[in-house]
């Protein structure tokens, strides 16, 4: 589904320094994986997942998503591109405050171009188990469940890519684990999902780990058993 | 965008302002009050223009005043009063029969005590000929206006102005009553309708006018005119038929061809009319601009709030254009919120200034009335100012690359 080839990301700094967030990176996602990318801070992970979202664009390299060039799209289409196939989800949550959980799932859909979005926001919470708070704000909800509001406005355009950067970054073990619990079983759906962490335990679910360093990938595990993936990498 | 798509927009772009309440009052309360600002002083210039027109109708677009000037005299008697004694009833005579002349009448004024029965009152006593109401404008509401011959016979007869009629009949039936004019008693024959005042503060209604040769030899003892009413034939020549009769009296008075030798003056309802305008309409446009630039400051709270808002909520732009949304959508947005604000402002400054145009036309004896034009033009200004000034803001929201807006929080 997801073809990166070459792809260098180059910044310049005010200072006029340049940074090299990522070199010559290559790296291929099937359809339906579950990949964790690991790695110091600073190794370009977090360039990475900006990149796979079309938030950001490479310097130099190839972004095929199902074959088709998606880089160099123009600024609409890319909005397009990540309204219709890809589910952010961020550390920060970023949910609309004072702003029920409901009308901050469905927030994608006022972007979207489907017939009809009826229902879309009530099943997507569902899908979270978050039934009951349909229209608590933010605040009024614990983090971990406002992480399950999250992804389930990253849920809710049935996008085929999740992307979860540091999903659980704040969150205390136990939302932590309940987080994951839901990563696992959209995987499970076949859903794919790649997600940055620098949390070993929280990579330890996933069924596919690649290591960046310096903005290079220096190890990618895919055995059958998860955790001997993370055993592999490290 | 279907329409339940658009609603949600909407309202998705509408929540902040009723999140941030104070804020957002504050931001149209700006707009508001140039609306408002704009409104009353459309009102009121609109109330002193249609005073204007009014009174213009009531006087006629056709009228010179020839006075007597005040003169110094070496010796004063108290009978006669500080004004030339030199215009006659020859005077009027030779002025009616001027071509571009339609009517005139002659005048002589003064103050006098009259009496009904036990009610007594001073008012203005005017010996005029009947061409009078036709010359003034005035209306006969009861009774008859005097014709020649009460004029050749000097009859004691007195037709009343509406307000000597209230004052001293309330509501009873003048006509066929008497009425003692300086101990003088007289027949009403007839009421005048009432005109009200006008712009200079003159009460036209608060008089009785009997014949001429009546008022002069019976009530004012003098030979002297204080005024005559002319009537021009074509309101085009008013100043043609001033300088006519500038020409005449000085001929007949002898008195060079100075105006500053002049012993009458010729008022040129036109002229004094065409200045009143004028100040009106400066004054009108003057309090416009005063109001233009309310609304300008306002579009200036509108565009802080929105400065404030873009800046506070990048995060949430980058985020909506995480989750698809175009830089077009993300402009829009700014721009609804925008043009809600001003729109919201424009609307409680038209009802807040309906309200003061209101209080203003109850509150004083001043002409009000809300031109529509002030209501489209400030609606218009609105719009502009929303657009214009939420355009700044939301470009630049729209112009935020969805990563950086992303992290910044």
């Amino acid at each position: 589904m997801i073809e990166l080839h070459a792809i260098s990301k180059t910044y310049t700094r005010p200072s006029g320094d340049t940074v090299h967030a990522l070199s010559d990176l290559s790296l291929r996602i099937d359809r339906g994986e579950f990949v964790a990318i690991v790695g110091a801070s600073g190794s370009g992970k977090s360039t990475l997942m900006n990149l796979l979202g079309l938030l950001d664009r490479p310097t130099e390299g190839r972004y095929l998503f199902d074959g088709r060039d998606v880089a160099s799209l123009d600024v609409a289409n890319q909005a397009r591109f990540r309204n219709r196939y890809v589910g952010f989800i961020f550390q920060v949550f970023h949910l609309l405050p004072r702003t029920s959980a409901l009308e901050n799932v469905e927030l994608p859909l006022l972007y979207s171009d489907r017939a009809s979005t009826t229902g879309l926001g009530r099943r997507a919470l569902e899908a979270v188990g978050l039934a009951d708070r349909l229209y608590h704000t933010p605040s009024e909800l614990s983090g971990g469940q406002q992480q399950r509001v999250a992804i389930a406005r990253a849920l809710v355009n049935e996008p085929d890519l999740l992307l979860a950067d540091e999903p659980t970054g704040n969150l205390d073990a136990q939302s932590a684990s309940e987080v994951m619990d839901i990563f696992d079983a959209l995987n499970r759906s076949g859903r794919t999902v790649v997600l940055v962490t620098h949390d070993l335990a929280v990579a330890a679910r996933a069924r596919r780990v690649v290591r960046l360093k310096g903005g290079r990938v220096v190890a990618d595990a895919r055995p059958t058993e998860p955790k001997d993936a993370l055993e592999e990498v490290q | 965008m279907r329409f339940d798509e658009a609603g949600r927009r909407l309202g998705s772009s509408l929540r902040p302002l009723l999140v941030h309440k104070v804020r957002t009052i504050l931001a149209l309360s700006g707009v508001a009050v140039g609306v408002a600002a704009v409104v009353v002083s459309s009102a009121i210039g609109r109330g002193a223009q249609q005073e204007m027109v009014r009174t213009i109708e009531r006087m006629g677009t056709n009228l010179l005043i020839v006075k007597p000037l005040p003169v110094k005299r070496l010796v004063a008697r108290q009978a006669v009063s500080g004004l030339a004694t030199t215009l006659r009833i020859e005077d009027y005579e030779a002025i009616a029969g001027l071509a571009l002349v339609a009517a005139a009448a002659p005048g002589v004024e003064g103050n006098a005590r009259v009496k009904v029965g036990t009610i007594a009152m001073m008012t203005t006593v005017r010996g005029t000929t009947p061409v009078f109401p036709s010359v003034r404008r005035f209306q006969i509401a009861a009774g008859r206006f005097f014709d020649m011959e009460d004029v050749r016979r000097s009859r004691r007869v007195a037709v009343l102005g509406a307000r000597v009629t209230d004052a001293l009949f309330e509501g009873q039936q003048p006509v066929g009553q008497e009425i003692r004019i300086r101990g003088v008693p007289f027949d009403i024959i007839g009421v005048l309708q009432a005109k009200g005042t006008t712009t200079d503060g003159a009460d036209e209604d608060n008089q009785i006018l009997v014949p001429i040769r009546t008022a002069l030899r019976r009530i004012f003892n003098t030979t002297w005119l204080t005024t005559v009413y002319v009537s021009v034939r074509e309101p085009a020549r008013m100043n043609d038929a001033e300088t006519d009769i500038q020409d005449l009296l000085r001929a007949r008075h002898q008195r060079g061809l100075d105006s500053r030798t002049d012993d009458f003056a010729v008022q040129n309802t036109a002229k004094i009319r065409s200045v009143q305008q004028e100040m009106t309409e400066s004054l009108s446009l003057f309090a416009a601009g005063l109001a233009a630039i309310a609304l300008l400051v306002g579009g200036i709270g509108i565009l802080a709030l929105m400065l404030l808002s873009v800046r506070e909520r990048t995060s949430e732009i980058g985020l909506r254009m995480a989750v698809g949304a175009q830089p077009r959508d993300i402009l829009a947005q700014f721009l609804v919120e925008a043009s809600a604000l001003a729109l919201a402002g424009w609307t409680s400054g038209i009802v807040l200034g309906g309200a003061a145009a209101l209080a203003v036309a109850l509150g004083t004896t001043w002409t009000v009335g809300v031109p529509v034009t002030a209501v489209l033009a400030s609606f218009g200004m609105a719009v502009i100012i929303g657009l214009g000034f939420g355009a700044l803001p939301a470009r630049s929201a729209a112009q935020i690359p969805p990563i950086q807006a992303l992290l910044r929080t």
